[in-house]
């Protein structure tokens, strides 16, 4: 294995940057979720060799220093405050889409914190259970678990607006 | 081995839709990352890195090239010798058994002083004769 040159560097961005991206953006405003990504992008160019994961390497970096950094400003209540209030679009919205861009990102940002990082790694990240098990540090059965409660959640938000649309 | 496909259909179904939906494409700006990451490929050489490097050159440099012991000078044109050597020379101290008023310095003092009269005296310390000079000589001889 040799050093990572900026040809493969930038390959990896390409493929990974935005679901990163996505990932990053559940802890920090837009802005600060771009540097952390790029940081880990730049954290990977300094290794002197790949990891053999490079995808779930990309992932940990990104979410160990999303939260070091939201311990380090101690102002998690209001850096969520912040992530209900901002304005960035996480979807791009096309008429293909069976569910809506906007609400899937509105039920999603309303999700507890934990489970809202599994369903981002599980789907948008393309992790196995076991890889998430490795970035968040809990056991698969458990994993497993949160992410049906995520995706019960989520159905019953969908139904309650669908409801809700039908009504009006 | 945890079976990842432990999901009823209505979850599959839901998984799938949320699949579909695509992160914005344009979230990060290539052109930024780009340069910073040739920055820090550059950056990765840290300037105390090259200082000590040009330092240890500078050491090898200074010890190879060192002036050594024998030096050769050149001379103005005309002069009666093109070169000369610098010889250094060590002090040697007197052997031993030898009186301290044999010692090299003392003896090139009394050469000084003396004269070639001196080196009689030397000749004459084994035997522990008075010290004369080339006057006390003659007049020794004439009496």
């Amino acid at each position: 294995m040799t050093a990572i040159n900026q040809n493969q560097l930038a390959r990896w961005y390409d493929a990974y940057g935005n679901e990163l991206k996505l990932y990053a953006l559940q802890w920090s405003p837009d802005q600060q979720a771009e540097d952390i990504v790029q940081d880990a992008f730049i954290k990977l160019l300094k290794q002197r060799r790949p990891p053999n994961n490079v995808r779930a390497w990309l992932f940990r970096v990104v979410r160990n220093t999303s939260i070091s950094k939201l311990r380090f400003w101690r102002q998690r209540q209001k850096a969520d405050e912040k992530f209900l209030q901002q304005n960035v679009i996480w979807f791009e919205s096309s008429p293909d889409d069976l569910i809506d861009a906007r609400l899937a990102q509105k039920i999603l940002q309303t999700l507890p914190s934990n489970l809202r990082e599994i369903v981002m790694l599980r789907i948008w990240g393309q992790m196995s259970l076991k890889e998430i098990a490795g970035i968040t540090g809990k056991s698969i059965p458990w994993i497993h678990k949160e992410y049906k409660e995520a995706l019960e959640m989520i159905r019953k938000e969908l139904e309650h607006s669908s409801c809700i649309k039908k009504k009006t | 081995m945890y079976k990842e496909e432990n999901l009823t259909p209505a979850e599959r179904a839901l998984e799938s839709a949320l699949g579909q939906l695509k992160p914005v494409a344009n979230a990060l700006n290539r052109d930024e990352f780009m340069f910073n990451a040739g920055r820090a490929s550059v950056g990765r050489k840290l300037p105390w890195q090259m200082f000590s490097v040009a330092l240890t050159v500078l050491l090898l440099c200074s010890f190879l090239f060192r002036p050594g012991m024998n030096e050769t000078y050149n001379l103005p044109p005309g002069s009666k010798q093109n070169q000369f050597q610098i010889v250094q020379t060590q002090y040697q101290p007197a052997e031993a058994g030898y009186p301290d008023s044999m010692s090299y310095p003392i003896l090139r003092e009394n050469v000084i002083k003396y004269g070639l009269d001196a080196l009689q005296f030397q000749e004459n310390a084994g035997n522990q004769k008075p010290l004369i000079n080339q006057k006390e000589l003659l007049d020794s001889i004439l009496s």
